[in-house]
């Protein structure tokens, strides 16, 4: 039960940044995705399972709001959430350095998912923005990082 | 069989949830525009969320405004009282104000003149994946909103028109800068005819299928709504010619700036076309 809500509590908590942010710039949501960076950590921090439900339920929120076809981010980010709990457990990744380069490429292999998806899907390639969204995996794995690194920290705290 | 299931669980899990969002998929891929079940019930779930989200957002920032707002009024209140070119100043910002009154008068006119009902609309949400696609409004069925219905901005310009899913309470505008909308238009003087389309990722337009050989058309033009579409009255204004050219295709290449402001789309007004008057 507690790990539903906090899958619920990480994917809100995504839904209410990127909706302040695009808000404030309608280019934001390009420059970084709080969804990833939710189904990122809760992959990295609850395992695989979780990873993939939080992928699921933050694609189809995602779609939701979108004029496109419910499923494309879904598949995308259910992959990722997967993927960073499952390799996460066969590799170390808590150095801060590794924890980058993991999340970068997480990050960008969700993207190229979403954009091949796209293309097979609608014949197409989606939105770019200009090269914007290639912003997108380092920003994104920046974040990550940094909010993985400050919930460890409270949590040693916590444990003293 | 249980201990090879529990052993793969997280694998079984992962197929599952990747089968049941190609099923997803593949089951709205035929039906193109119209939006399933699933997505009607998702959207009324969360649209209400998104208002909610808005209006605390909104309420913070007014909050914000009206406290800074005041700060400066005290301000210059006291400035007034020491310097007489604040009297000036003041004088001059009150003539632009008046200005701008006269401008809203002039669309609320305008919008009576359509001789279509409307109804206004606050913009609660925005596509968060692609910002120049739609916007999510807080009127719905409940106020006499349908599908296609044309949106337009305070003053009168076109915006978009009303798309599935629509909700009693809320509803979803295509923007005319989606790459997906098509609004038939003529520019203003010479009367040429296309179809104006977004182009989904800089708040653009394209004014397509004007061959190549028509010279009539010409930059800083005004585009206006053609009616031919059934969709948008005739001679609404769209937006302006920026750029003309060519390419190897027949037709030409013709850039537009869309006339509403994206980033001040706070309130518009929906053409319901029920009875001739304002607003219901």
């Amino acid at each position: 039960m507690r790990r539903v809500l906090e899958i619920g509590a990480g994917i809100l908590a995504a839904f209410l940044l990127l909706t302040l942010l695009v808000r404030i710039h309608p280019l934001a949501g390009e420059i970084f995705n709080p969804f990833v960076v939710a189904v990122l950590l809760i992959g990295l921090l609850r395992g695989e399972a979780a990873g993939a439900v939080a992928g699921a339920v933050a694609g189809l929120v995602a779609d939701t709001f979108s004029l496109g076809l419910f499923g494309i981010a879904g598949i995308a980010l259910t992959t990722t959430g997967f993927l960073a709990g499952f390799i996460s457990r066969k590799i170390n990744v808590l150095a801060v350095t590794r924890l980058l380069v993991f999340f970068v490429l997480l990050a960008a292999a969700e993207l190229a998912l979403w954009a091949g998806l796209t293309v097979l899907v609608f014949g197409r390639p989606g939105p770019w923005s200009g090269g914007l969204l290639l912003v997108q995996p380092a920003v994104n794995a920046v974040v990550a990082a940094s909010v993985e690194k400050l919930i460890r920290k409270v949590k040693i705290r916590h444990e003293r | 069989m249980a201990r090879f299931l529990k052993k793969r669980q997280n694998a079984l899990l992962l197929a599952g949830l990747l089968f049941a969002q190609l099923v997803l998929l593949s089951l709205q891929v035929p039906i193109g525009d119209a939006p399933s079940l699933f997505e009607r019930t998702a959207f009324a779930i969360l649209a209400p969320v998104q208002r909610a989200v808005q209006a605390v957002f909104r309420g913070l920032g007014d909050l914000w405004s009206g406290y800074v707002d005041l700060r400066h009024v005290a301000e210059r209140n006291q400035t007034l009282q020491e310097e007489v070119y604040r009297l000036r100043q003041e004088n001059a910002l009150l003539r632009e104000a008046f200005g701008r009154f006269a401008e809203r008068e002039a669309s609320a006119a305008f919008l009576g003149s359509l001789g279509r009902s409307f109804v206004l609309a606050s913009v609660v949400g925005l596509d968060v994946a692609n910002p120049y696609k739609s916007i999510v409004i807080d009127r719905g069925s409940a106020a006499g909103i349908e599908p296609n219905m044309p949106v337009l901005d305070s003053l009168g310009h076109v915006v978009g028109r009303v798309v599935p899913p629509l909700g009693r309470g809320e509803a979803t505008v295509q923007l005319i800068t989606d790459d997906g909308s098509a609004v038939s238009v003529l520019t203003e003087g010479s009367r040429v005819l296309g179809i104006l389309s977004g182009d989904g990722k800089s708040g653009r337009c394209w004014m397509k299928y004007v061959a190549a050989t028509n010279d009539a058309v010409q930059e800083s033009e005004i585009l206006v709504t053609s009616g031919f579409d059934k969709i948008f009255p005739p001679e609404l204004r769209v937006g302006r010619i920026l750029s003309v050219g060519t390419d190897t295709s027949l037709f030409k290449r013709i850039g537009v700036a869309p006339f509403f402001d994206f980033p001040e789309l706070r309130v518009v007004a929906v053409l319901t076309g029920r009875r001739a008057g304002g607003e219901d």
